[in-house]
């Protein structure tokens, strides 16, 4: 097997990166695209599978000793990095330069580069995931040597929180997205994807492309440190129901987008939005799967999925009535993958919750400095047991509901004492339980029914409508006809030569 | 208060923020989002908290039932100050309101009224709650119960009960208070129906 031997740089390291220099200097999209996601992960797998690349300053001589591409190659060396090897304390510091070195020249000097907008926003989600992966390694401080704890202690702005939040902001406000969003809904972005004609001259996409993409960064940073609000609002204006944004380019862009903003809705309790959210997310997965197969991105794709079903799954068992706006395959591959925790959790069993909760959840952490008086101390999942306790204190709330909902199903009129014999419970404790139920379910749909009371023998009686679910067979047969027409019209159709299938796109 | 862009990233803000907060209790207003970047800045900088602040911010956003606000500000609140006092007891509080327990409740809220003495309007705002409920759930309730339900008995309940009778439409028969709204009409009524729209129907038909 060919190895990398520290010092030599391959032939075909030599060659790619001059390669990648000169289509980065020819702006050339797609060639750039196709070097950064498939042959890098090529040559990564051939020559380092446990080194890292080259040194920036190893390969600088072969690139006219270029400051950016210096830079983007040093962005991607730490990326791979931190994928394959565990970064030391100095190497995270590197890496967090080189981003501050990268976003300073973007934001404030006239670049003349143009990226693809997939590398643009892995940037953002690479810069947002090394935050994360710091954090833990702060506040794991028993795994820490005296050495490490001093230059921790040293760090300052390194990966703060502030600092972090800082950047996306100013991308921005910089970019001047907003406005331009508020506009025309960024029709104008999609249509150019952001890239400048270069008839028009020499322009950039990088900064407005990254102010765009950094709501959706700055969704993810909220989400994880449990401003759930923060990130919806981070967001705005950007639509996740216009089917045309620049986003719905960007297959990875498009998945986080909607995992973070349906865990931010079902955080906030509005289960019918985050239902709608997965659905999205899970129809589009479902649709662009096939043409990534042999990206990079592929596992990431796969994983995000699961968890989204995860966390519909949760969102369905709280609120049943949603399950009415889930798209056909959505709904019957949430019925393969989960049939029996939802069965599990319309029985209110905690542990199923906490399972798919903690499988599903994002990684939360902690934002304050560790206690560094106390090295022994292990603060790294505190973040996720507050986030995770908080969403179980929720499900207890509502843990009797399910049974009073199946025994309000049998009766159309019952008096509270007899309900209240058949629940187990007193009738003070009952109608608290009426109550309870209508305040849970008054955002989803009310459930049915009312209490009132027999003025001559002041007996209180529960009222229930015709709860029956009237099946929507309407849209269920309209669909099928009008799926059945397309499958024959492209039978009948004569036969064409074979269209390139055009993918999800970067 | 108005915040754009980084102000929200801002530590220096940190007073001016409380300052809002203050503001809201004076003019009986709420301003979640700003509440929530204060709160923020002391998930950041837990020594930098000042407590008084954060028990106001967590009282006032109890005050908003129906609403998640108080969940949401608890989510940013470290799991430390959440097991002491008085958070600790702020939190009872939410969970006995959000199940409906309110004879628990007002149990517990006698022994910390303390913590609301500054802000006005806090009994008023979860009688508020527990009235909305009511309406939800029930088209008459006994007299009895909804005093206990509102804690509130004797001349203090005659003068709520008279005032809804003026403004909302209540009637009381005995014992019984009619609570006038429109659930008895609603009840039964199934929604979603199987008509067919011209504009679905075309496509169908090749059209």
């Amino acid at each position: 097997m060919e190895r990398f031997r520290g010092g030599e740089v391959p032939d075909l390291v030599k060659q790619f990166v001059v390669y990648f220099y000169r289509h980065i200097r020819e702006r050339n999209i797609y060639e750039i695209y196709s070097m950064f996601d498939s042959s890098f992960h090529k040559l990564s797998e051939r020559y380092f599978k446990t080194t890292p690349w080259p040194a920036a300053e190893a390969i600088a001589e072969y690139v006219d000793n270029d400051h950016v591409f210096c830079l983007l190659y040093k962005e991607m060396y730490f990326r791979h990095l931190y994928a394959k090897l565990t970064p030391s304390l100095d190497q995270r510091i590197q890496s967090w330069e080189t981003y501050c070195s990268l976003f300073g020249i973007i934001l404030n000097r006239n670049v003349n580069m143009q990226l693809p907008n997939g590398w643009l926003w892995q940037m953002i989600d690479e810069f947002i995931y090394q935050f994360q992966s710091f954090c833990q390694y702060r506040a794991k401080l028993y795994q820490r040597t005296p050495e490490e704890i001093e230059g921790l202690k040293q760090c300052g702005e390194v990966w703060s929180p502030l600092a972090v939040l800082n950047y996306l902001q100013t991308f921005v406000d910089k970019s001047d997205i907003v406005a331009e969003l508020k506009r025309d809904g960024g029709k104008a972005l999609a249509e150019t994807e952001g890239y400048v004609d270069a008839r028009n001259g020499r322009g950039s996409n990088c900064l407005k492309v990254l102010g765009y993409f950094a709501r959706v960064g700055l969704l993810r940073v909220h989400c994880i440190l449990g401003d759930y609000c923060g990130g919806l609002q981070a967001m705005e204006p950007l639509d996740l129901h216009n089917k045309t944004g620049l986003y719905t380019k960007v297959t990875l862009c498009h998945i986080s987008a909607s995992y973070y903003t349906g865990f931010c809705y079902l955080m906030m309790r509005r289960y019918l939005d985050a239902i709608k959210v997965f659905n999205q997310g899970l129809v589009f997965i479902a649709r662009i799967k096939q043409y990534h197969s042999r990206s990079s991105g592929y596992d990431q794709i796969l994983q995000k999925m699961e968890q989204m079903y995860a966390l519909l799954a949760l969102a369905v068992a709280l609120c049943p009535a949603g399950t009415k706006s889930l798209e056909e395959n959505v709904q019957t591959n949430l019925r393969e993958k989960h049939a029996e925790k939802l069965s599990k959790m319309t029985r209110s069993e905690l542990p199923v919750f906490d399972e798919l909760f903690t499988y599903a959840c994002p990684k939360f952490i902690t934002p304050s400095l560790p206690d560094y008086s106390n090295p022994s101390a292990n603060i790294s999942s505190e973040a996720y047991k507050l986030q995770l306790k908080m969403f179980l204190t929720e499900i207890q709330q509502q843990n009797q509901l399910p049974v009073l909902k199946q025994y309000l199903k049998l009766y159309t009129s019952i008096s509270v004492s007899k309900l209240a014999d058949l629940m187990g419970s007193g009738t003070e404790q009952l109608l608290t339980l009426l109550m309870c139920l209508k305040h849970k379910t008054s955002s989803s749909g009310a459930t049915d029914f009312m209490v009132d009371v027999d003025g001559e023998t002041g007996e209180e009686t529960v009222q229930i409508g015709d709860v029956k679910i009237q099946r929507n067979y309407l849209d269920y047969y309209s669909n099928h006809i009008s799926k059945l027409k397309s499958i024959c019209s492209e039978l009948n159709a004569p036969a064409r030569q074979q269209q390139s299938a055009k993918s999800g796109g970067w | 208060m108005e915040l754009k862009g980084k102000d929200r990233y801002n530590p220096e803000l940190i007073p001016r923020l409380e300052e809002s907060v203050d503001k809201q209790i004076s003019d009986n207003t709420f301003d979640l989002s700003t509440n929530l970047v204060l709160l923020r800045m002391y998930q950041f900088f837990p020594d930098q908290t000042n407590s008084t602040v954060l028990v106001k911010i967590l009282v006032k956003a109890l005050m908003q039932l129906p609403g998640t606000d108080f969940t949401q500000c608890a989510y940013l609140v470290p799991q430390r100050f959440q097991l002491e006092e008085p958070i600790a007891n702020l939190l009872t509080l939410a969970q006995y309101a959000e199940c409906m327990q309110f004879k628990e409740f007002w149990e517990v809220a006698s022994k910390c009224k303390y913590l609301w003495e500054s802000i006005p309007g806090f009994e008023e705002s979860i009688r508020n709650f527990a009235l909305h409920a009511i309406n939800l759930t029930f088209s008459q309730i006994r007299k009895q119960k909804l005093g206990e339900i509102l804690s509130l008995t004797g001349k203090d309940l005659d003068a709520l009960v008279k005032e809804r009778v003026a403004n909302s439409g209540w009637q009381v028969v005995g014992e019984v208070v009619h609570l006038g709204n429109a659930l008895k009409s609603q009840i039964g009524k199934s929604s979603g129906s199987n008509v067919l729209e011209v504009s679905q129907f075309g496509p169908l038909m090749g059209l």
